[in-house]
């Protein structure tokens, strides 16, 4: 279907005001914009109308699928002019005019082509490949956001701070140490946690005169959706922040936005410090193509948000300067519609995703193998999983120079247990950093330092935490590639100390044992060891996927074995493991890329597939079964997620039985896939059971491991399954 | 615009396109008032100048290389094609929605686009033939692409190399389309001919009469050029032009100081990306057809190899190129070749 002829009505009524030059006054028409440069910013406002507009057309014909436009909001075009083409912009789903200006800044650029490829889910198109209605280049320095709720703010503050981390550790980043980070939102995202949580810690490190340049600004149309923003509220919220300084233009205004825009990002870029530009702009059109304003707003309001419409206020001017006639500008605006019509007719026709393999591809994509280095091991003897982390970890900030790590207590404490000791006198302050509570913004300044170039190894204190920011993994740092056909990354190792069995100590929010939160998000490794041994290997695996494949990497640290040092009986070491005996007597399973599974015994009886706290009871059980005679083989995952289906098969060898002791919930937990996996492997060939927690909380005391498989627990279900078998 | 009109890109040739089989073709085809008094503007302020005439060049009963290609003669001849096939485009049948141009072919564009005077252009336009003739160094060009246009990476690398092993000295002059035009010190042009292997029996070929082009060698000529020629003298365009890096000029309304920097410093000692003029406009504008002006039809190739390299339309070879100008209107349509200059002037 062609549109080549038709204007959107919105466009008909804004050529009738123009013509009859029934326009507001013209206020920005002085200034300290040139005539060239006041028509730059017209321009790229005007550009960013037609394609939203056309937009509008594309979507009635079948051809668009996303209608959340920039109208209103094309002030953003003179925070663009302000800005360097090299200081990275963290944008959200208005921000049109200012991507149209920033291309500008580079030449060759083509934004129109490309924004239309976009609305048209082109295959083509160059920053999502189709994925999404983003905006985002990798010339531009736009990584794509699809965020709608600020979750980019986290990010943006976690870029700024890596910048000026990079000139402190003389690092060559993605974006030069001058450069500043900019991030936009709107008045109703400005209430989001998440917003705040990282507007506080801009704030936060700021006070403490941390290099903290990072613009954000709060383009305020007063709605979320339908519902209204008190009057003054974004003021009275963003003005009065500690170290935060606080610039505000009226966003109809071109010549009053830039000058502002100007002096905020001048304040940012000399003094290495946040400030907050809160734009005042105007929604027009509704939320998006099928949002009907008239049902929540009155007729007077919408009117009095018409009158204020950026494009009006920049026609009246460019009127008043005298550059164009009333009819002359028409002819201009009609021609630059046509020019995008027929721009928008050539993208719409190009191709789209046609396959599954096709939108996944960007996921996770493989990168070049390198050489595993020659290494010697880290001790001397044997030691618990606590202490071999640590020295993997001093190990791994050794041998890659842009290793940061971030967390809670980290630093001179040394962590809660001790896995981070000597770290910081070792590799100093700017490499293992303390960080504010606040979880959400550890994983937004690992994303942040991802970009810039770091390989950051954030720490999540207690598993239970890692909840509240969840979607900084889910949403942002998991997405990124997907959305930026793999251009942009942010590969990290985020420990996380967790599960439960924690003698004497806890609660549920110290044993958490459920990461079903991480089992369904595409393209993200978790990693979990059972002992010391196993705590160097897997952290070696994690750096090496995260440095090498670019990968999201999550190293899930049983807390309850990370001081264990005996197996059977108190002072037997039989949990302290050197790597020629590895974990006793057994093998990986078949070589993967990803960690393979650890096969303890070659028993064929009965075959125990577990992880964890889960290996380490198995591992008790398997002696008394096999001191009745019954040959038993016990399988430590190791990568728990993606699950090494082949692997484990292999692993399996020729047990038909098969007992999976999960340590976390019945519903929900790695019990379940592992039964369907197998089941699904070899329909009807496995005798498989489950030995699981109850769907519980923990509770204190005692009763915390009454709801938990236990070392008898799993001797009794095993000896159930075995029980046709003579010993 | 009339629906039935065709969008238009416009194309002007750089240097080199005025040969012997040029000759006469300006005056030949000066077939409107508009055009003969164009060219009669050139003359007076040639015979001003006391160069030859752009009349007594074209209708020069022999091409004379000593003539004909000396440089502020050529840029004249050059210049003065593009711009009278600019005026005898059918302007009934096309509208012309941008334009662009390859080398000194930015300047034909920019008069083109009104930015100057008659007068105005043809002095530029000889004065900085003369600047930039003085210059030092050498120019010559190499393919990238295979027999089917189609990027070739072990040339791209060769090429690459010699840019790496002479750096300082030699520079890419012009990306253009399938070939890359090399300039540098003559030293460097002679020592990277030496080593890039023979193609087709031509190449390297080095440009005779050029000098190092769209390199930091020229700064001498392109700051004389600025002290003769104000910002002042640089009209708007009243067509947006697309220039040698992509960057776009909308129509109307320029920056005066901005866009005599671009022409007469950036564009004159930094390298000219046609290749990326060329695919930018196509995508940021979507012209229906691509119009080549005169002189020539040699800049063909490269509209077509810029257009492969960048897969526009699903353009994958030559074969794909050719297969898709079968048509009544072809998409590329060069006024340099007389069926397709019918098409676009509408004459019979």
């Amino acid at each position: 279907m062609t549109l080549l002829n038709q204007q959107h009505p919105a466009l008909v009524e804004i050529l009738q005001r123009i013509a009859t030059e029934q326009l507001p006054p013209a206020t920005n028409a002085g200034g300290m914009l040139s005539d060239a440069d006041f028509f730059e910013l017209f321009e790229s406002q005007l550009s960013s109308r037609l394609l939203d507009l056309q937009s509008r057309l594309m979507q009635a014909a079948g051809q668009s699928f996303y209608t959340i436009g920039s109208a209103g909001h094309e002030g953003n075009a003179a925070v663009a002019k302000a800005l360097r083409v090299t200081d990275p912009a963290f944008l959200h789903y208005r921000s049109g005019a200012f991507f149209l200006q920033r291309a500008k800044q580079l030449p060759g650029s083509t934004p129109i082509y490309d924004m239309l490829l976009s609305f048209a889910a082109s295959s083509d198109d160059p920053i999502a490949g189709g994925r999404h209605k983003v905006l985002g280049s990798l010339a531009l320095n736009i990584p794509p956001q699809t965020s709608t709720i600020a979750s980019h703010l986290p990010k943006a503050m976690g870029t700024a701070f890596a910048i000026g981390l990079s000139k402190r550790l003389n690092h060559q980043g993605r974006w030069p140490t001058d450069a500043i980070a900019l991030c936009s939102f709107g008045d109703a995202s400005a209430n989001h946690s998440t917003a705040i949580g990282a507007i506080n810690a801009a704030s936060w490190t700021a006070y403490q005169t941390i290099p903290m340049p990072l613009l954000m600004v709060c383009e305020d149309n007063g709605l979320g959706i339908s519902t209204h923003t008190p009057n003054g509220w974004i003021q009275q919220q963003l003005s009065q922040r500690p170290a935060l300084k606080y610039f505000q233009a009226d966003g109809s205004n071109l010549a009053e936005t830039y000058l502002v825009a100007c002096e905020a990002a001048d304040y940012v870029r000399n003094k290495r410090k946040p400030a907050v530009l809160h734009l005042r702009t105007v929604r027009l059109y509704g939320h998006a193509g099928a949002d009907a304003e008239v049902s929540y707003r009155s007729k007077q309001e919408i009117a009095r948000d018409a009158d204020r419409d950026p494009l009006l206020h920049g026609a009246a001017a460019l009127l008043q300067r005298g550059l164009f006639s009333a009819a002359e500008l028409v002819t201009y605006i009609t021609e630059q519609q046509q020019r995008i019509a027929r721009v928008a007719a050539v993208a719409a026709q190009r191709p789209k995703l046609e396959s599954a393999a096709a939108v996944m591809a960007s996921i996770a994509p493989e990168y070049a193998y390198l050489p595993a280095p020659q290494r010697g091991w880290p001790a001397d003897k044997p030691q618990h999983l606590a202490k071999m982390l640590n020295l993997a970890l001093q190990e791994a900030m050794t041998e890659h120079q842009h290793i940061v790590m971030c967390g809670e207590d980290i630093a001179k404490k040394g962590g809660v247990y001790g896995v981070t000791q000597h770290l910081f006198e070792k590799f100093g302050p700017n490499r293992v950093l303390n960080t504010l509570l606040d979880e959400q913004s550890i994983l937004g300044l690992a994303i942040g330092m991802a970009q810039q170039g770091f390989l950051p190894i954030p720490e999540i204190q207690f598993l239970a935490y890692v909840h509240n920011a969840e979607d900084q993994i889910r949403g942002e740092a998991a997405t990124l590639s997907f959305f930026s056909n793999g251009q942009y990354r942010n590969p990290m190792v985020i420990r996380i100390a967790g599960l439960a069995y924690q003698r004497g100590f806890g609660g549920h929010f110290h044993n958490d044992n459920s990461f079903a939160v991480f089992r369904d998000i595409p393209g993200v490794i978790l990693l979990c060891p059972s002992n010391g041994v196993e705590g160097v290997r897997l952290v070696r695996d994690a750096v090496r996927l995260a440095y090498e494949q670019q990968r999201v990497v999550i190293l899930l640290e049983p807390i309850a074995l990370y001081m264990t040092r005996d197996l059977h009986q108190e002072g037997d070491n039989g949990w302290l493991f050197s790597p020629e005996d590895t974990q006793g007597a057994g093998s990986y399973a078949s070589e993967a890329y990803l960690p393979a599974p650890y096969v303890f015994g070659g028993g064929e009886q009965l075959a125990i597939v577990t992880y964890g706290n889960g290996y380490y009871l198995s591992r008790q059980a398997e002696k008394l079964l096999a001191e009745q005679g019954h040959q038993v083989r016990v399988i430590d995952l190791r990568c728990l997620i993606p699950l090494q289906t082949e692997a484990l098969i292999s692993a399996l060898g020729n047990c038909q039985k098969v007992l999976i002791v999960d340590e976390c919930r019945r519903r929900g937990s790695l019990s379940e896939e592992l039964f369907t996996v197998l089941h699904e492997a070899k329909p009807g060939h496995f005798n498989i059971q489950r030995l699981c927690a109850e769907d519980s909380f923990i509770p204190l005391g005692k009763a915390a491991y009454i709801t938990l498989p236990s070392r008898d627990q799993i001797v009794a279900k095993a000896m159930d399954m075995l029980g046709g078998l003579q010993a | 615009m009339s629906p039935q009109k065709k969008t238009a890109l416009v194309v002007c040739p750089g240097r080199g396109t005025y040969n012997k089989s040029e000759l006469g073709s300006i005056t030949n085809n000066a077939n409107s008032d508009t055009i003969r008094n164009f060219i009669d503007q050139v003359d007076q302020v040639r015979t001003e100048l006391k160069r030859p005439t752009l009349t007594d060049l074209d209708q020069a009963p022999l091409f004379k290389t000593s003539l004909h290609q000396h440089p502020d003669n050529a840029a004249t001849l050059i210049y003065a094609a593009g711009m009278a096939d600019f005026m005898a485009i059918d302007r009934d049948q096309f509208e012309v929605i941008a334009i662009t141009g390859n080398s000194m072919g930015w300047y034909t564009a920019l008069a083109c686009a009104g930015c100057w005077s008659v007068e105005t252009g043809t002095r530029l336009v000889t004065n900085m033939a003369e600047l930039t003739a003085k210059g030092e160094g050498a120019q010559f060009i190499y393919p990238l692409t295979d027999a089917e246009w189609r990027p070739d990476p072990v040339r791209i690398e060769q090429v690459q190399e010699q840019l790496r092993k002479h750096r300082g000295d030699l520079f890419m002059s012009i990306n253009y389309g399938g070939y890359a035009v090399l300039a540098g010190t003559s030293a460097a042009c002679i020592a990277a001919m030496a080593e890039l292997p023979r193609v087709d029996e031509r190449f390297p070929l080095l440009l005779h009469g050029h000098a190092g082009f769209h390199t930091v060698l020229m700064q001498q000529a392109a700051t004389q050029a600025q002290q003769n020629w104000p910002a002042s003298l640089f009209k708007a365009p009243h067509t947006a032009l697309v220039d040698g890096r992509g960057h776009i000029w909308p129509r109307s309304i320029t920056d005066q100081p901005a866009l005599q920097h671009y022409t007469l410093d950036h564009q004159v000692t930094q390298t000219y990306d046609f290749t990326c003029a060329i695919t930018t406009a196509v995508k940021d504008f979507a012209p229906d057809h691509i119009i080549l002006l005169g002189p020539g039809s040699g800049l063909g190739g490269a509209v077509a190899q810029a257009l492969i390299a960048t897969a526009w339309q699903d353009l994958q070879s030559k074969s794909d190129f050719s297969a898709r100008q079968q048509q009544p209107l072809p998409y590329v349509l060069s006024m340099g070749m007389p069926e397709q200059r019918k098409l676009v002037t509408g004459s019979s």
